[in-house]
């Protein structure tokens, strides 16, 4: 290697490590960031606000509650003898469900008549009603079969098993896209704000005066965010751990494709760096390059319900194919052989972008 | 405290942690007196600047404006004062005229008081035809103009500036002046802060700071006095002694404060009441040594107690490699869509030669360097530079060329020595070379400060040392300094030219830009650029004669009519 070059990466990184900043905010953004994600960001249903209105007052309305107020889904509010009392606790938001007993429902039960009971839903939030309904309806039939074990139906039985998150946990999940959404970030601000501070500090033009080529340069920029990029994934690991993530696939794997996906992260950077005066402009440019590509990649929606323009989109953002590589080798212990195609997509998106940035790079520095 | 007493401070102090920036000062300043405060980097100036204004609270003492305090009533002091920071104070996606109305209504002005000023104001700083384009746009010297009228616009009257010059061309100097002059006769009080010392000059009284500490507090004129018999001119002649011979010999006497090396002869600053005889004992060729006009920067060196004489540069290992190259434009033009920021241009610079460029800003010299550089696209001419044809893409005239801009472009989070190391390498140079350089380049930018030191902890003087050691490590033929002495104490002034003159009389050439006419002084020649054409060329006694002033006429003067004489001719030009 050239002295020159190496003394550009020797000087990028005692950079690197004397911005005190810069590597507390990295290593917040990996390990405390991914905890409040996981653990906010959580789509199991717990402790929903409940009112009930039992009015039939018997022995087995009286069990059946008892199951609710067991229950970890369900927060027992408020009790109430009226309906029109009940909804005003939904109306105000004190509650999301409302579980009606109707009166003789114990006594149509004894008479092996169909009982119906009622849920009323705040459906603001559509997803937390779809799943409080259906904890809400497992509660019942588990009730149904405990009380009346001989009424149950003994021809088809549905035996459920889920493969891969058999917890069903969202937790796993979101411990994962954090740590994606990590990579990206620090992949495409890290390399712009090295290359805009340059630009302010007007240190860029005593480079140029100097005989390196701007290819030289451009590599210098790119090693260190990516060797760090690497790096930092490390301490997500612990967290992983404490989350009882399990680590299925290689660990050599992980690493090695998440070198592939900042390829793209870091080309975005540089070129957001290239069409940016101050670090301002730059972060303000970074958000808007980092949200559609978050947005596109599956992980706060599935792509699959996505109107069809944007599911095509979809297949720019790098993202998509990494957070495909990260729940694969992490929750499915993927190989290579599973992983070469989405490996072959961020290849196919980060080579041009690099190929671009370099240009502009070049273009925007003469 | 009487209605004739603007501002009354007794022993205010300040620190910050350990370091004392300003101890136990008292002054006095009576109703519409300018007072002139003059001192290093880091003497205090800007520390005890912000005090005055009630802006920064002192550790210990007091201070009192119109009579209120400037600890509990700033507000108050606030209202009446105009403080103008070294720093821009706009807003530079406003326009002329929107900044100056902002701070207008930030001081309650009113409408038809606002119209009346506006007008006046604009005026008096020659911006009626801008008044549209945002600040961001204007140069320099039009921005330090108008900062200086959003300080008026509520009629202060206490005017505080904090190195007002600073960066500022000489005509936008001299403009700044004259409305400061304006409404010195309305009797507003004036405090500045300045390192220009033809400005000092212009003040009631000047306050020399060293350290935080008051080292004088007297009229121009009476310090002046103060020089009498100090300060020497001596003259020689090179074919019997070689200037290099003469400055060791300078360097050896003994109460030496300064050696300002010209051209033609030396200029020193000495506590010696023999030093006549001195020289004349030491050096016996011919040398003349004959009595030199006092200026209130040798003053300012007297005071210092510094001695110069301590460290003799080391040039043994300067190589005479491939010096003696120099620059050579031909008819050189550059554009930036339909503005022509250089025009026409054929210069020629001998190889071991120090050119100054000298213009206004905007006058394309900068432009002109950064071509030299590489780092502009040249529309039409040529420019050889080191015997390399300029391009942006040749590689090879990099390594001939060495650049040091206005910015002191250091990494301020890396050492001294990290600096220093990195750019060695990016000039290809490593181990036990790359250290010889750095030594060298150390010992002869005078570089004595632990090179352990972050770049940022160093005072600006020393950067610029460690700048141009930055610069010069690979021993580059020609060596581009664009602003090198901006706001840099005249004592580091000195230095610095004493080795930039090195660096030539070694046979580097040296092309310079600088708004200090005063250090045109040093340079061998000067070109002179206006509206991007070189409007003149040569020796100071050339562009003297050629404009039929006398030889010994102040760099400022020749610079103004050299101008004024271009830009009647273009107007004459126009109406052919």
């Amino acid at each position: 290697m050239p002295v020159a070059f190496i003394g550009l990466l020797r000087k990028e990184t005692i950079q690197f490590f004397r911005d005190r900043v810069i590597l507390g905010l990295i290593l917040w953004l990996y390990t405390i960031e991914v905890v409040i994600c996981a653990m906010a960001l959580s789509f199991d249903v717990e402790n929903v606000p409940m009112a009930v209105v039992d009015q039939d007052r018997s022995v087995l309305s009286r069990t059946l509650l008892q199951k609710f107020a067991l229950s970890q889904s369900f927060d027992l509010k408020h009790q109430e003898n009226d309906v029109s009392v009940a909804e005003r606790h939904l109306t105000r938001g004190e509650v999301t469900t409302i579980f009606v007993i109707p009166p003789g429902f114990e006594r149509s039960v004894r008479a092996g008549n169909q009982a119906k009971v009622q849920f009323l839903q705040d459906g603001t939030d559509s997803n937390i009603a779809a799943n409080s309904l259906y904890y809400a309806k497992g509660i019942v039939n588990a009730f149904v079969r405990e009380q009346f074990p001989q009424s149950r139906d003994t021809n088809v039985v549905s035996v459920t098993r889920i493969w891969y998150n058999p917890q069903l946990t969202t937790a796993n999940f979101m411990v994962l896209s954090m740590i994606a959404l990590a990579g990206m970030m620090v992949g495409v601000i890290h390399p712009a704000a090295s290359i805009v501070r340059e630009k302010e500090r007007g240190t860029i033009e005593q480079l140029l005066v100097t005989p390196i080529s701007t290819m030289q340069l451009f590599l210098a920029k790119l090693t260190p965010t990516m060797i760090m990029g690497i790096l930092s994934v490390f301490p997500s690991l612990l967290i992983v751990r404490a989350f009882d993530v399990p680590l299925r696939g290689s660990l050599a794997l992980f690493l090695a494709l998440t070198g592939v996906f900042l390829l793209s992260a870091i080309a975005l950077g540089v070129l957001i760096a290239s069409y940016s005066r101050t670090l301002q402009q730059a972060l303000l440019l970074s958000f808007f390059g980092l949200f559609p590509v978050m947005f596109l990649s599956g992980t706060l929606t599935p792509v699959e319900s996505m109107p069809v323009f944007l599911q095509a989109l979809s297949y720019l953002s790098p993202l998509r194919y990494y957070m495909d590589i990260i729940t694969g080798i992490f929750l499915k212990g993927a190989g290579w052989m599973e992983l070469w195609d989405e490996t072959l997509s961020l290849l196919a998106i980060a080579v041009p972008m690099l190929i671009l940035a370099l240009a502009v790079f070049r273009r925007r520095l003469k | 405290m009487s209605e004739s007493i603007t501002l009354q401070a007794i022993d205010l102090s300040r620190r910050f942690g350990q370091n004392l920036a300003v101890a136990n000062i008292s002054i006095t300043v009576p109703r519409g007196t300018r007072v002139g405060i003059v001192g290093a980097d880091g003497a205090g100036k800007t520390t005890l600047l912000q005090m005055l204004a009630g802006i920064l609270d002192p550790s210990s003492g007091s201070c009192r404006v119109f009579d209120y305090d400037s600890r509990r009533q700033s507000k108050k002091i606030a209202t009446r004062i105009g403080y103008m920071s070294q720093g821009f104070t706009l807003y530079d996606r406003l326009s002329v005229d929107e900044n100056l109305e902002f701070f207008a209504r930030l001081h309650d002005v009113t409408n038809e008081q606002y119209q009346l000023r506006r007008n006046t104001l604009l005026q008096m700083a020659g911006l009626t035809a801008f008044t549209q384009r945002p600040a961001g746009q204007l140069s320099g010297g039009m921005r330090k103009k108008l900062s200086l009228c959003t300080n008026l616009v509520h009629e202060p009257e206490l005017l505080i500036l904090d190195e007002p010059g600073l960066g500022v061309d000489p005509l936008s100097r001299r403009q700044l002046w004259e409305m400061l002059d304006r409404f010195r006769q309305q009797e507003v009080t004036t405090i500045v802060a300045t390192s220009y010392m033809d400005e000092a000059m212009r003040c009631d009284r000047v306050l020399l700071l060293q350290d935080g500490k008051l080292l004088a507090d007297s009229t121009p004129d009476s310090l002046l006095e103060q020089l009498k018999g100090r300060v020497f001119s001596i003259s020689f002649d090179s074919a019997t002694a070689p200037e290099e011979v003469v400055a060791k010999a300078l360097r050896r006497i003994q109460g030496t404060h300064s050696i300002q090396r010209l051209p033609d002869r030396f200029r020193c600053v000495t506590d010696d009441a023999e030093f006549e005889k001195r020289v004349a004992s030491e050096l016996r060729t011919n040398i003349t040594v004959k009595p030199a006009a006092p200026k209130l920067e040798d003053l300012f060196v007297l005071h210092s107690g510094e001695q110069f004489g301590e460290k003799p540069l080391d040039l043994t290992t300067l190589a005479p490699k491939k010096y003696n190259s120099g620059v050579r434009t031909e008819n050189l033009s550059i554009r930036f869509g339909n503005f022509t920021a250089v025009d026409g241009v054929s210069l020629t610079v001998d190889g071991g030669e120090l050119l100054a460029l000298l213009g206004p800003n905007g006058a394309g010299k900068t432009t002109m360097i950064r071509a030299f550089c590489g780092l502009a696209v040249i529309g039409e001419g040529s420019a050889v530079v080191a015997g390399e044809a300029v391009s942006t893409t040749n590689r090879n005239l990099k390594r001939q060329i060495g650049y040091m801009s206005q910015k002191f472009s250091l990494y301020l989070d890396m050492t001294a020595a990290e600096n220093l190391a990195f750019f060695a390498n990016l000039y290809g140079l490593s181990g036990k070379v790359a250290q010889t350089a750095i030594d060298w380049a150390s010992s002869v930018t005078g570089l004595n400060v632990p090179l352990q030191t972050l770049a940022t902890e160093l005072s600006g003087a020393v950067r610029q040392r460690l700048a141009l050691a930055c610069s010069i490590l690979h021993q580059p033929a020609v060596l581009f300094l664009d602003e090198p002495t901006s706001g840099i104490d005249p004592i580091s002034r000195y230095r610095f030219w004493d080795v930039i003159r090195t660096l030539v009389s070694a046979g580097m050439t040296v092309i310079v830009t600088t708004h200090y006419l005063d250090e045109a002084a040093y340079c061998d020649r000067l070109a002179l650029m206006m509206s991007g054409r070189l409007i003149s060329h040569g020796t100071r006694d050339e562009l003297a004669h050629s404009l039929a002033l006398a030889p010994d006429t102040d760099m400022e003067t020749l610079f103004l009519q050299a101008v004024a004489r271009a830009t009647s001719a273009e107007q004459v030009g126009g109406v052919v």
